[in-house]
């Protein structure tokens, strides 16, 4: 069930409506059985994984909380046995096949013959995802910075609650577990913000318009052009390379928004997940700005546990590497996303390089920097959008080898597709243009009379309506659902 | 906060409902439809419905309600429409028995409309819209569009402004549909203007769903690529036999007649259809629970109703309005009972093609290969009877013999034809003491 499906139309009104009018308690356990039912609408038996994924971090950090502080192994001790059965878990059912085919085309390189062996296991929706946010929990707890949630249902609600599991955001028990606290002790007229519910449901147009009116309007052009990329020339893969940086970017700052919007009409507040990336003066910026709690994640568990930037540039230029190789494996069990991730490393620590130089000596205009960093990204992003690293290194070559340009509207778009490209395009840009000025939307939205709020909400829902790319032509799965 | 609420909500349904109406206008071009003003014309009768008539563009094309009313002493109506398949024809009859007392329904069952795969795997809707956008809202509307595709036509299926959105970016011809629309003809839901095709023939919209065509068969030796494909009645999916039962059931909870007919086709086109009365066959079986019959009007004796004169036809599969005036007088004097079937029809298809003389059509046009066309000779003796000749003349004059009389397979007229060439091909039917022969114009060239 995907948040741009009929059966969510359905699905998430009922929640709501039902969320509202049952008292507290069961408020937590209705939320609990919804978000189940939406994972196992995509196999019943994800539920299994994701039950032992909750069972096991929920029933270790009470056993952490239990032992004294002075049981510094025996805290570890459990940490580790949780991190590794998590980790496991994932390991197994994401890594496993990759690893053994890694090692399988080592040993034929080598000239050694061996049977080639794969697990025959389906990739749970949301795995990477909701591992990450069970483990968190587990290391704040260890680390003291939160109790143990006792309440296991509102715990395992933290780890499935549905707006954020299949493609976050990756939420911290500290900002999440409290809100499904408050939200199980309110009244149904506390609950009901006429307020915040219109503006969760904005929200989720706007995700709507962003998902359906740009990305899914690229997707056949950047599909055809990477998938033929031996005909193509290097402008129509220069565009596809543009046109694809702005389809993830929609694609998953748009889930974002229906996820973030859902959760807020229910009365939840999700971590904002992207601050207008594009805008980014740099790549440190850019990951400032992108997928925010995947960023800090690896930062508050990873980057500052080996070291962060306290041991010296070398060490710090390592611990950057081993960040950004493993977020490029956590989005894809493929050598393209982990060589994307070091491309990110690669970058960063360049700009780190230039930076120390050039501190006083160079200034370089705002909009050169974000077109700069702009282009750097959508060239990394060539690795992330390819089938194989074989692919992306031909879609790249292909650049310097052929200058014949076919006509832009033989590649996917017709005149028409490119139009509302364009118009869609120009909306969101403004849109971020004015966030970017540290001004909101929102804010400036609430403060125009009703009326006119009202007519702007429908010209939205009309351009989505209309300009959307949806229906039998067109592949509308989210991108970020296949990590 | 209340009142807030209402407020906003009022504006924004007032909004999406008045811009809704305004895109509706601009974007989609409905001034030449034919069902726009049929189902009007529906929704409005002169009197109570007592007959309908529902089916594809066999039935719109050939019953004339002006001779059925006083055929049947009713009001009648032809609800037929293009490609209309059998889960229209249930959405028709709902529609019209909701408002009417109707008495009768006649459900025309050509073969060509009956989808081979369920109606949820369907990607060509048009049929379906061209109904559906003019459907009053209602379980009705809501029913045929739900099932009659998958849930990602659901949108267009709704909303006909979705499936013209391109046109936002092309403001001439919003300016063309303006102005159509400001006419007195459309905002009244009068007729189109006739549509006159490049051979000369006019078509109109007459009244109360008739769709009249002046045109006429104007080749006797010709190429076609369907005469001699099988219909395949076991193949037909189960989603249109239900479509079909739900009707008759309809019928019979209300009390109202319902007969399954044929319209007269062409002698050509179903003369190679081996399986022509296999598929009548499944028809009937299938709807061997209701009292309904099937009368297959393709079986009129020439002397009612000629398959071989081209001056009733306007294409190998409609009658023209010539032949439907004809044959609405038929249908309503052989369902009331004035002429019994004995004096109308033959048997069955053997036997009305055994009763006439030899007749060659022409050739079917087989599907390209690698090694070439591979054809057949169409005749009204398909099986057996004859042998056959073909000489196939090239461009530049060159002569090959592709068939002759005494080769084996010659009785099956089947032969091969060149890829990329142009020239003519002579067939010669030796049958009896009769030869018989026509010559093709063959154009894989250009």
């Amino acid at each position: 069930m995907s948040f741009n499906s009929y059966e969510f139309a359905l699905f998430f009104p009922v929640v709501v409506l039902i969320s509202y009018l049952v008292p507290g308690r069961l408020r937590t356990f209705w939320l609990l059985i919804s978000s189940y039912f939406f994972y196992m609408s995509w196999n019943p038996r994800y539920a299994l994984l994701i039950a032992l994924s909750t069972l096991i971090t929920w029933g270790a950090a009470l056993v952490i909380g239990r032992l004294p502080d002075t049981s510094v192994r025996a805290r570890r001790g459990v940490l580790l046995i949780t991190l590794a059965a998590n980790l496991g878990i994932l390991f197994v059912f994401k890594y496993a096949n990759f690893t053994l085919a890694s090692v399988e085309s080592v040993l034929t390189a080598l000239g050694i013959r061996c049977h080639s062996v794969r697990l025959d296991v389906l990739l749970p929706v949301g795995i990477s995802f909701y591992t990450f946010q069970a483990l968190s929990y587990i290391m704040d707890v260890y680390r003291g910075t939160i109790t143990p949630e006792k309440d296991l249902l509102r715990y395992a609600l933290f780890v499935s609650f549905f707006p954020q599991l299949v493609a976050g955001p990756i939420e911290r028990s500290g900002r999440l577990l409290p809100q499904l606290d408050r939200l199980a002790g309110r009244s149904r007229a506390e609950l009901w913000d006429a307020g915040r519910v219109m503006e969760g449901l904005l929200l989720m147009l706007w995700g709507l318009f962003m998902k359906l009116t740009i990305a899914d309007r690229v997707s056949p052009l950047v599909r055809n052009v990477y998938e033929n990329y031996h005909e193509m020339g290097a402008v129509e893969i220069a565009v596809a390379a543009v046109l694809f940086s702005l389809q993830i970017y929609c694609d998953f700052g748009g889930y974002t928004c229906i996820a973030r919007g859902a959760a807020r009409v229910l009365g939840i507040e999700l971590m904002q997940n992207f601050r207008q990336p594009y805008f980014a003066r740099g790549i440190r910026d850019f990951w400032r700005r992108w997928h925010i709690s995947l960023t800090s994640w690896f930062t508050d568990y990873l980057y500052i546990p080996l070291g962060g930037n306290r041991r010296g540039a070398l060490r710090r230029y390592l611990n950057i590497l081993i960040v950004f190789g493993l977020s490029g494996l956590w989005h894809g069990a493929s050598w393209n996303y982990v060589i994307w991730g070091l491309l990110h490393a690669f970058f960063q620590i360049t700009e780190d390089l230039f930076t120390r130089k050039t501190r006083k000596s160079v200034h370089i205009p705002d909009l050169f920097r974000i077109i700069g960093t702009f282009a750097v990204v959508t060239v990394a992003w060539i690795f992330f959008a390819a089938d194989s690293c074989g692919s992306a290194i031909g879609i790249l070559g292909q650049c310097f080898r052929a200058f014949h340009m076919k006509e832009l509207c033989s590649l996917g778009l017709d005149t028409s597709a490119w139009a509302a490209l364009g118009i869609c395009t120009a909306l969101l840009l403004l849109v971020d243009l004015i966030h970017e000025k540290g001004m909101s939307v929102f804010a400036g939205f609430r403060r125009i009379a009703l009326p006119l709020q009202a007519l702007m909400s429908a010209a939205l829902l009309w351009t989505v309506i209309l300009l959307g790319a949806y229906g039998g032509s067109y592949d509308a799965s989210f991108i970020y659902f296949r990590f | 906060m209340m009142r807030r609420l209402f407020i906003f909500v009022f504006s924004f349904l007032l909004s999406m409902m008045l811009a809704g109406a305004v895109l509706h206008t601009v974007l989609v071009d409905d001034t030449l439809s034919y069902t726009r003003i049929m189902l009007h014309e529906m929704h409005h009768p002169a009197e109570n419905i007592d007959v309908l008539f529902v089916g594809s563009s066999h039935c719109y094309r050939s019953i004339v309600p002006e001779i059925t009313d006083s055929g049947f002493d009713a009001y009648t109506f032809n609800a037929g429409s293009g490609s209309q398949s059998m889960d229209g024809s249930l959405a028709m009859v709902r529609e019209a028995a909701a408002r009417n007392r109707l008495k009768q329904v006649f459900i025309e069952v050509y073969y060509g409309v009956a989808p081979r795969a369920a109606y949820r795997s369907r990607t060509q809707l048009t049929g379906i819209w061209i109904l559906s956008d003019y459907l009053r809202p209602g379980p009705n509307k809501a029913s045929y569009l739900l099932n009659a595709s998958s849930s990602r036509y659901y949108m267009d299926g709704l909303l006909p402004i979705r499936r013209n959105w391109k046109r936002l970016f092309r403001p001439s011809e919003i300016a063309s549909i303006l102005k159509a629309k400001s006419t007195v003809t459309y905002r009244n839901h009068a007729a189109p203007a006739a549509e006159i095709y490049d051979d000369g023939s006019v078509e109109q919209y007459l009244e109360r769903g008739f769709v009249a065509n002046n045109g006429v068969l104007r080749d006797s030796g010709n190429w076609n690529d369907q005469w001699c494909d099988p219909i395949e009645p076991d193949r037909i999916h189960e989603d249109h036999w239900n479509s079909l039962r739900s009707i008759l059931e309809l019928c019979r909870q209300k009390g109202i007649r319902a007969s399954l007919f044929l319209t007269p086709m062409p002698d050509a086109t179903i003369a190679g259809k081996s399986d022509y009365e296999k598929y009548k066959e499944k028809v009937r079986s299938e709807i061997a629970d209701y009292d309904a019959e099937l009368t297959d009007f393709n079986l009129l004796r020439e002397d009612r109703f000629d398959g071989n004169d081209p001056a009733l036809f306007c294409d190998w599969n409609h009658i023209n309005e010539t032949g439907a005036r004809i044959f609405s007088e038929l249908l309503s004097a052989y369902y009331s009972g004035h002429i019994p079937a004995q004096e109308l029809f033959y048997r069955d298809l053997e036997e009305k093609l055994a009763a006439q003389p030899e007749r060659l059509y022409g050739a079917y046009l087989g599907k390209p290969s690698d090694e070439g066309r591979q054809c057949r000779v169409a005749c009204n003796r398909m099986d057996g009877g004859g042998t056959f000749r073909v000489v196939w003349t090239a461009e530049g004059g060159e002569q090959t013999v592709l068939l002759d009389h005494d080769d084996p397979g010659s009785p099956q007229g089947s032969f091969l034809l060149p890829r990329g060439e142009k020239g003519d091909v002579d067939i010669y039917w030796h049958i009896g003491t009769k030869e018989l022969s026509v010559r093709l114009r063959y154009n894989d060239k250009d």
